[in-house]
């Protein structure tokens, strides 16, 4: 009897004070209070970046000694708003992949005073006049000189701190050959070689909109986009631009362009490829009540209108071969953007219905799509375009995507050799791909920029103590490690705001110290900012 | 009978309004702005993030929002996804797989799950017992992503019995590995609810009159011991159906499959309310009708229970 | 005690020899007659759960688990007497190391200690899965019995409630009620969540346990001597049909914990300061080609509390079950 009590008082108890230490012990809400202030990396969690997160957070807290957390956002909507709505607490994640191969493109859209992406506000006059002397500038040799000077400037205010250059890791299988990475991290499907003649097999992921170019904004798509379409310039695999369909772009101002194409060429159904076909197609990436996603690449063309539907007044066909562009400001690496995706021609046939031209577009490419191949979700099937005479003349006889949504599922299938290409390595396999695979790795450089940005506004690193905090948290970020260990070499600590694969890239910008890992240093300057004002 | 099924039958129109409404509200309820999400790390225009919510309804209010949804319901028009697929075909395209591969699944945990059961509730105490437990153990502690990835190593890719993933190629033989990685936990719900319910009447009274009848044991405990065994062990089969159709994320994740669950979760995590309110819908109108499956098979299984 | 009324003297009865007789006619009270006629004053009255006590505590079962869910339960609310190594310690030049002296079980992809994550991942972990079996049972058997038990329209209403809240995806509810706690998210968070995804699966094994058990005789039997309807329902049915519920029960308690893991791998569960297994389990997932050791220990720390729970539901059960005989 006593003992029946007593073992359900025991009962009782204990699970009264497990939810008593529930209480106390899971309170911890990553808000900051008086004495016990937090910094946030908020990230979204369903893009794999928590390991690097934690990694970075605990490199901090061990040099400077507060605390440091995570904070996983559960939806990239929810981050997304947060970050536009300016209501972050913290610092927050920002990844960044060039659109061409520039190095403008990392620096003016990011910290550029109110451009679109600048999302901690960042505003220098400096930076700005800098940028403004590169654009001007009459030759891309001139221009970098300007972006790097322009960089300097950000290393030493660092509105967000720079991390590391992701690179390509990838790989193939033994059926096939030839494969190389183009420098955008995707492989050059046109030129790999299988040695049965069947089509290639490669993994993509569904594309988020319709195939329409001036919509497409994701990888998904536009790997596919940029295969069954080709527009003025083309990269190669250094990224080094290349005129396709262009003759000549000109200018004597680097602000009015003319642009002469060739003359010839035709979309898979029969229609010619005309002045008239980019203006056109310009013309509707850029009009407000399309609500085409990419249509900020039209911003810098005169006409452009955010407020209502309006022309690119810029844009005016000379002949069937030539047309010109006026731009609001010059822009001495507009012919380099070219080969950007939004820039391509679309024959008329689209304009009568946009929405069934997505699901079944007709371009002119080196690849065509085969008729009723798409399957959401699961795969598409892409065939060479026979009437297609460029220099980038499909070597195979097809290419079929399989659409996964997991990494892992896609190793498994390359190493089974159910895939022939896979153009990214899942986490889990950093370690062992390389053995696994020999040869048949890819672990390249990328134009893709990871860091993390702190805002603007954010209290405790505005001004003399902002400059001193944010230096303190660069110098206590102990990058090597972090690519060795968590990405086992799949990443390069980064030297610059920008990255090794763009010509004009700099590995010796002055104040670049910063980026480098100095424990001491970091402490001293954090002392210094707790003088000013305490953390 | 034929009434009780009617009536059921009706009941399921308040529950479709319900559930719709509920999962409405909830997709609207998330956080974040889903449009803001599309443009991807750059962000939209402000001007052409507002022209595309308009293009979804998505700037009414939440009851017009709800309103719009229902009436094209009527017609089939279940609206479209943001990226600009007819839910419809989504829906067309996604369940047909996912039912396949729960069915699959659903044999593999019934079968096997009745038939160790069966074993071990009989045979209680005993080694095959305690391998029993000690199988249904490590199948709840070890995660489905970890069961799955194992799985699909050894069997796809190093002995090569099975082909690594689903994607296009939708087969008995691709979808084997998948369905018994997604009936996994199941199987051992299905283990212990039947070695528990068998163990408890191989006691009853019942038991003893048949044995002392003269009935042999195999009959005694396939005939009359499994049916009083089994009405825990298909109550849970009939709301396990819905529970692997909607929930199977992880498998569909690590086998590429092109179903329900990731679709569903990939629709959450954007925030498109009409694509998650049509997947939930469906799926409610399974758990109805597996559940009316197994209170019919109630009135077969114990003759006690009677329906108006 | 009924006195042996003798009818002739109307006093107690005597050895009597009555004339003629040759041979002795015993009082009651001396032969073994009288254990049916005898009742015992001073022992308490039997009840299920005496009964159920009384059997449980002769099974070695019930000790066993009973000490290995206490030593979870000391472990969860007491871990500083476990380690004395700091689990938010790390050090990346640690990855994934060996056991060595101090960190017997190694370090993690971060440079953590191992052991002491799982030491301090109890409290959090064991929480979750308690209250929120407990959270599911009360919840879901609740409505399952009443569903059941009184039938007609309680059933149809719960019922059709019960298959709204089965469809509705755990990601969207763990997302939506994150929400509404937006100030801090805590223990309790979670413990909501999977108790709003996790009860009507209860509800409905409850529900068919009952059906089945309330058309027995002994529940007439209850209804004819009287018993109201809800005695009926608390004291005979729901003990009778208890075994599926516990079964369902302890199974569910392990598979909330690592459903935690997967809230936690979406990043909607506990947030990072909160150490649990299900976060260990889930940032195991990449070092799964590499070094599956980080997974193991919080799986097997999982998988013996899990364990425990389940052989002491079993042991409850079977001490609880009318229907058993003593072999």
């Amino acid at each position: 009897m006593k003992i029946r009590k007593l073992s359900r008082i025991t009962a009782i108890a204990a699970v009264g004070s497990l939810a008593l230490a529930a209480c106390s012990g899971g309170d911890s809400d990553g808000e900051s209070s008086a004495s016990d202030n937090v910094f946030t990396i908020a990230y979204n969690s369903d893009g794999g970046h928590q390991a690097w997160v934690d990694a970075t957070a605990n490199s901090i807290k061990n040099v400077l000694g507060i605390e440091v957390e995570g904070q996983p956002y559960a939806t990239f909507a929810e981050l997304r708003t947060d970050v536009g709505d300016r209501a972050m607490t913290g610092a927050f994640r920002t990844g960044w992949q060039a659109d061409y191969p520039t190095l403008y493109n990392f620096l003016g859209p990011l910290y550029g005073t109110g451009a679109g992406s600048n999302d901690g506000d960042y505003s220098s006059d400096e930076f700005d006049s800098i940028i403004k002397q590169g654009l001007s500038a009459p030759s891309i040799d001139e221009a970098n000189v300007f972006f790097d000077q322009a960089q300097e400037v950000l290393l030493a205010d660092l509105p967000s701190i720079p991390l590391w250059y992701s690179n390509v890791t990838g790989g193939y299988s033994e059926n096939v050959d030839n494969v190389e990475f183009g420098w955008n991290s995707v492989p050059l499907y046109y030129q790999v070689t299988k040695a049965d003649g069947t089509a290639v097999l490669a993994n993509g992921s569904e594309p988020e909109n319709p195939l329409v170019p001036t919509n497409t904004n994701e990888v998904g798509g536009g790997r596919i986009i940029d295969m069954i379409f080709t527009g003025l310039v083309s990269y190669d695999a250094a990224g080094e631009a290349r005129n396709e369909l262009a003759e000549s772009i000109t200018s004597e101002d680097q602000q009015n362009w003319t642009i002469k194409i060739k003359p010839g060429t035709t979309f898979t159904n029969g229609e010619p490829v005309t002045a008239q076909s980019f203006v056109d197609a310009w013309n509707y990436g850029a009009l407000l009540s399309n609500a085409q996603k990419s249509s900020y690449f039209f911003e810098e063309i005169a006409g452009f209108s955010y407020e209502e539907d309006s022309e690119l007044t810029g844009l005016a066909v000379v002949d069937e071969t030539t047309f010109t562009v006026a731009l609001n400001q010059p822009n001495a690496a507009f012919p380099l953007q070219l080969g950007y995706s939004a820039y391509f021609p679309l024959p008329e046939s689209a304009y009568a219905d946009m929405d069934a031209f997505g699901t079944a577009p007709v371009g002119n490419g080196p690849y065509q799509v085969v008729e009723g191949s798409w399957q959401n979700n699961v795969s598409i099937e892409l065939e060479p375009n026979e009437q297609y005479s460029g220099p980038r003349e499909a070597q195979n006889s097809g290419v079929k995507f399989t659409f996964y949504e997991s990494q892992d599922a896609a190793y498994n299938d390359l190493l089974a050799n159910n895939l022939d290409i896979l153009d990214a390595i899942p986490d889990s396999a950093f370690g062992t791909y390389e053995g696994e695979l020999g040869e048949r790795a890819v672990n390249q450089p990328a134009a893709i920029f990871q860091s993390f940005t702190i805002p603007q506004e954010l209290e405790h690193f505005e001004g003399e103590e902002g400059v001193l905090r944010r230096q303190a948290i660069s110098l206590a970020i102990d990058r090597q490690s972090i690519t060795d260990t968590i990405f086992l070499g799949t990443r390069t600590p980064a030297s610059d705001f920008t990255s090794p694969v763009i010509a004009g890239w700099s590995d010796s910008l002055a104040g670049s110290d910063v980026l480098q890992y100095d424990p001491e240093r970091a402490k001293d300057l954090w002392e210094q900012a707790n003088e000013i004002n305490p953390w | 009978m034929v009434r009780y099924i009617g009536r059921r039958l009706l009941q399921m129109i308040p529950v479709f309004f319900g559930a719709t409404l509920l999962i409405y509200a909830m997709v609207f309820a998330l956080p974040g702005d889903p449009i803001q999400a599309l443009g991807g790390d750059r962000g939209l225009a402000p001007a052409v993030a507002d022209q595309i919510r308009e293009q979804y309804n998505l700037d009414k209010p939440f009851f017009v929002q709800y309103l719009l949804y229902l009436k094209g319901i009527v017609t089939l028009d279940f609206g479209n996804s943001f990226s600009g697929q007819p839910v419809m075909d989504i829906v067309k395209r996604a369940f047909p797989i996912t039912f396949r591969l729960a069915m699959m699944a659903i044999v593999f945990e019934a079968v096997f799950g009745i038939l160790f059961g069966l074993i071990a509730g009989l045979r209680k105490g005993k080694i095959f017992d305690a391998t029993v437990l000690v199988v249904s153990l490590l199948v709840i502690a070890v995660p489905t992503f970890v069961i799955g990835f194992v799985v699909q190593f050894f069997f796809g890719v190093r002995l090569q019995w099975f082909p690594p993933t689903v994607g296009g190629n939708v087969s008995f033989e691709s979808l084997l590995m998948p369905a018994v990685v997604l009936g996994a936990v199941s199987f051992a719900y299905v283990l212990r609810l039947t070695r528990t319910s068998v163990a408890e009447n191989l006691s009853a009274d019942y038991v003893r009159t048949a044995t002392a009848k003269g009935l042999s044991r195999g009959r005694v405990v396939n005939v009359h011991v499994l049916r009083n065994s089994l009405i825990p062990v298909v109550t849970f089969l009939g709301a396990d159906l819905g529970a692997l159709m909607g929930g199977a994320i992880v498998t569909e994740g690590i086998f590429n499959v092109a179903g329900v669950g990731g679709t569903l979760y990939q629709a959450i995590i954007r925030g498109e309310p009409t694509t998650v309110v049509t997947f939930v819908t469906i799926l409610v109108v399974v758990y109805i009708v597996g559940n009316l499956l197994v209170d019919l098979l109630y009135a077969v299984l114990d003759p006690r229970i009677r329906y108006a | 005690m009924p006195e042996i009324f003798h009818p002739e003297s109307g006093s107690p009865a005597q050895p009597s020899t009555r004339p003629g007789q040759g041979h002795f006619v015993a009082d009651v009270r001396e032969t073994p007659l009288a254990v049916v006629d005898s009742v015992n004053e001073t022992e308490a009255p039997s009840s299920l759960w005496g009964d159920a006590w009384r059997d449980l505590r002769v099974r070695p079962l019930f000790w066993i688990s009973a000490t290995l869910i206490l030593l979870v339960v000391v472990v969860a609310l007491f871990p500083s007497l476990f380690t004395t190594v700091d689990p938010k310690f790390c050090e990346l030049r640690n990855s994934l190391g060996s056991p060595q002296s101090g960190h017997p079980f190694g370090f993690d992809r971060q440079g953590c200690d191992v052991y002491s994550r799982v030491i301090y991942g109890a409290q959090a972990s064991v929480t979750v899965g308690l209250l929120t079996t407990v959270g599911v049972v009360l919840l879901g058997g609740t409505i399952g019995a009443l569903a059941g038990f009184y039938g007609k329209w309680w059933d149809t209403i719960l019922s059709r409630v019960t298959d709204i809240f089965f469809a509705i995806p755990l990601v969207l509810a763990a997302i939506v009620v994150g929400q509404v706690f937006s100030n801090g998210k805590t223990v309790w968070n979670v413990v909501a969540v999977l108790a709003v995804f996790g009860w009507p699966q209860v509800a409905r094994i409850t529900r068919g346990a009952v059906i089945s058990v309330k058309n027995n005789d002994f529940v007439t039997a209850a209804k004819a001597l009287g018993a109201s309807k809800l005695e009926t329902l608390v004291r005979h049915v729901i003990p009778n049909a208890a075994a599926p519920i516990i079964v369902v029960a302890t199974v569910s308690l392990g598979t909330f914990i690592v459903a935690e893991a997967t809230l936690s791998f979406l990043g909607i569960g506990l947030p990072q300061s909160v150490l649990s297994w299900g976060h260990d389990i889930a940032a195991a997932q990449t070092s799964l080609r590499t070094n599956a050791s980080v997974l193991f220990y919080p799986s097997a720390a999982l998988a013996i509390t899990v364990l425990s729970f389940i052989m002491m539901g079993d042991a409850v059960r079977d001490a609880l079950d009318p229907k058993a005989r003593k072999r």
